[in-house]
């Protein structure tokens, strides 16, 4: 009986594994990289929007004269664009290696709920995909003719992976982006990109309000929200150390952050205390002076460094508060972790204004590389 | 009865416990659990253990006063052919029926992250026959790979570590804010991820060290409860409560967080194991249920077990195809937790108050 029944199984599987449902083909497959959201403003006037996504697709045709193609279709869904995009490009279509979107300012500005939701529920798109907001156009960035990398592609992959390495920029994934629109008293932020048609560059970051761009600031401010916002990075430091005046030394430092908050309250006023940690080497020195010689010049370094970070970190804060009236810095959520129930009804409406904000920065040179 | 194919020892039962218990339930508790108690959602999870605690000791304590007997004999003793042949029967239908839940939920997952072109009964009739033929080979057999499939899945549990580098520790916080209300609500529905201790009824005479059943028991609760602590709170510290409400398998999601040189898709490591895991609480039920519905028959268990095994599967995978969508078959798991409430904690309180009148009627006798 076993025996029957067993090999009825082993029969049954053979079945069905070689007309397997799933079954496909690699080389007949798309696989697009990298993805942009735009607006389509050619198809007229008409009660949904049609958004226009444009496509890098590695062409895995062999021998075949160009490396990738660039596909741009529009629909009103991003479901309808799917679909449209299979009476010019039949192959099937296998999202799940895209690791690249980016919006352009016009999508992100009137909110990414709806371009996102089908990225977020589609189990085959891993919620590491990279996302960051162009400062003109999505397409612009993706028909950007890269000389260094096989295709944009890898451009776009390698700048926004690599970012927070060598310097103080964010990077966002799409699960960063779901845990920021969908938790009380948070707020994503993105990294904004800019081309000029042969290069992509790092434009600043892009503020959102919930999913909607609010403003995008330069990469002085980024340094700032970075090292506010405690997303770890590592990156070089600039100081001009003036004594009685004067130019004193010029030099860099290759530093780490890291950030810690401290929150009290008094009734209804809350106060919250950063501390920003900046630790790493003295990487260039324009004078000669040795140090071992003037052991005062590294405290001196330190304070200077510690000064105009945290009087950029004061500005980025009042700008926050005044400006944008929403934490982009995410400290709310030190203050939903002692009093969750109470404070998440408010927390997204006049909280972060009305708060007192504390920044201390400590600087602290590790060692000076191979000269005194 | 060949009497070794149907013996168990109590390191056996640890893992056929263990397989009963986890399965797809853990894919949802930490969102289930965060429903109504929020950060407070691992206390939940904690709570809800109590009662598979407390229904293991009154099952203990019960079987051990009919030690030769097996499940229908004490049921037709204590409540007599006709009732106890009828809360016999019901038991049988919840094991149908969580039999049933288990496979369509496994076949949902299984077409929404790895097979969706494949239809979904497709998946439960080839897991159906697979299920059947170990399940066919009797108890000794299922407890191995109970025994086997747990290692594989505590290598795919430590996956979900690596989800870590992206944790927030402040949604763990404040502890105890939602409120005992919010999470006594929540522990109701997170003590249904621990169904399956009530197969014990079944399996006890089986087993060959009766005074290690409480031990292994314990040992298999505690370790369940450890691995859904585990799951909720890396959930927790992952996605919050308010995202993570959601999404519809959040400790699977867990694998799609993280990017990984090379391998980039951990969750694909994960369901390659999949199949095993998903399935180990059908094969312990099909077991039961075939098991008891042999006795019920009068049936030879030598001769006619391996048949009433396919009968079983096939209504099994009958009732596997009502749910008409995922939501649904989720719905239907949450409807079998509450059969398991009842199962649980009414059958053992029943079986005791009829054995306490049954043991004064011999007194005053």
């Amino acid at each position: 009986m076993l025996k029957r029944v067993g090999l009825s199984a082993l029969l049954c599987l053979c079945l069905v594994m070689g007309g397997c449902w799933d079954a496909n083909d690699i080389e007949d497959m798309t696989i697009p990289t990298a993805a942009s959201y735009d607006i389509d403003h050619t198809g007229g006037q008409s009660t949904l929007r049609r958004y226009l996504i444009t496509t890098l697709n590695p062409n895995l045709i062999p021998d075949a004269p160009k490396k990738y193609r660039i596909e741009a279709i529009s629909g009103q869904t991003i479901g309808e664009i799917r679909s449209n995009r299979h009476f010019q490009s039949p192959r099937p279509y296998v999202v799940g290696m895209i690791q690249v979107n980016v919006f352009s300012k016009e999508v992100a500005g009137l909110g990414l709920r709806s371009t996102t939701d089908i990225l977020y529920r589609s189990p085959a798109i891993s919620n590491a995909l990279m996302l960051a907001v162009a400062t003109g156009r999505g397409d612009e960035i993706i028909k950007t003719r890269s000389e260094n990398y096989q295709d944009v592609g890898y451009l776009l992959i390698d700048l926004l992976h690599n970012a927070k390495k060598n310097n103080f920029m964010v990077s966002t994934t799409l699960h960063e982006l779901a845990r920021c629109i969908f938790t009380p008293g948070r707020n994503p932020v993105m990294p904004a990109l800019q081309t000029d048609g042969k290069n992509i560059i790092h434009a600043g970051t892009a503020i959102f309000k919930r999913d909607r761009l609010i403003d995008i600031i330069d990469e002085h401010e980024t340094r700032s929200l970075v090292l506010l916002r405690g997303i770890e990075a590592h990156g070089y430091i600039k100081y001009v150390l003036e004594r009685e005046g004067n130019v004193a030394d010029v030099g860099t430092i290759f530093a780490k952050n890291s950030r810690k908050v401290e929150v009290t309250r008094q009734g209804d006023q809350f106060t919250f205390n950063i501390k920003i940690l900046l630790q790493g080497p003295l990487v260039e020195r324009f004078t000669n002076q040795p140090l071992l010689a003037d052991p005062q010049a590294l405290t001196e370094i330190e304070n200077q460094i510690a000064t105009d970070i945290r009087q950029e970190a004061e500005a980025f804060i009042e700008k926050m508060q005044n400006d944008y009236q929403i934490d982009c810095i995410d400290i709310s959520k030190y203050a939903l972790a002692h009093w969750r129930q109470e404070l998440t009804p408010v927390i997204d409406k006049d909280f972060i204004d009305k708060a007192d904000i504390k920044v201390q920065v400590k600087v602290k040179i590790i060692n000076t590389g191979d000269l005194d | 009865m060949n009497s070794s194919r149907f013996q168990m020892t109590s390191k056996q039962l640890v893992f056929f416990l263990l397989g009963t218990m986890i399965a797809t339930g853990i894919l949802t508790l930490p969102r289930v659990a965060s429903k109504e108690a929020g950060p407070d959602a691992w206390i939940a999870v904690l709570i809800g253990a109590l009662v598979p605690l407390l229904s293991l000791f009154m099952i203990e304590r019960l079987c051990r006063q009919f030690p030769d007997q097996g499940f229908i004999d004490m049921s037709i003793e204590l409540f007599g052919r006709y009732l106890g042949g009828f809360l016999v029967l019901l038991f049988m239908a919840y094991g149908l029926f969580f039999s049933a839940v288990v496979v369509r939920v496994f076949a949902e997952i299984t077409v929404i992250y790895m097979l969706p072109r494949t239809p979904q009964y497709v998946i439960v009739v080839l897991l159906s026959l697979g299920i059947a033929y170990a399940a066919a080979k009797g108890a000794k057999v299922v407890g191995r790979i109970n025994e086997l499939i747990f290692y594989i899945f505590l290598l795919l549990l430590l996956l979900t570590f690596t989800s870590l580098r992206l944790a927030e520790f402040t949604y763990l916080l404040p502890i105890g804010d939602s409120g005992i209300t919010a999470i006594l609500k929540s522990s109701l529905s997170t003590s249904w991820a621990f169904a399956g201790v009530e197969i014990l009824f079944v399996v006890y005479p089986m087993i060959t060290r009766k005074d290690k059943v409480i031990k292994a028991g314990l040992t298999a609760l505690g370790i369940a409860l450890i691995l859904y602590l585990i799951a909720t709170m890396i959930c927790l510290v992952v996605y919050g409560a308010s995202l993570m409400q959601q999404v519809l398998f959040p400790t699977l999601g867990l694998l799609k967080v993280v990017d990984f040189p090379l391998i980039h898709r951990l969750e694909f490591l994960f369901l390659a194991f999949w199949l095993g895991f998903g399935a180990r609480p059908l094969m312990n039920f099909t077991m039961a249920t075939s098991f008891n519905c042999t006795g019920f028959l009068g049936l030879d268990v030598n001769k006619h077990y391996p048949k009433i095994v396919l009968v079983v599967m096939l209504i099994t995978g009958i009732i596997a195809e009502f749910p008409r969508n995922t939501i649904q078959a989720l719905q239907w798991s949450s409807y079998a937790g509450y059969a398991f409430l009842i199962i649980a904690l009414v059958y053992p309180v029943l079986y005791h108050l009829a054995a306490m009148v049954r043991k004064g009627g011999d007194v005053n006798a």
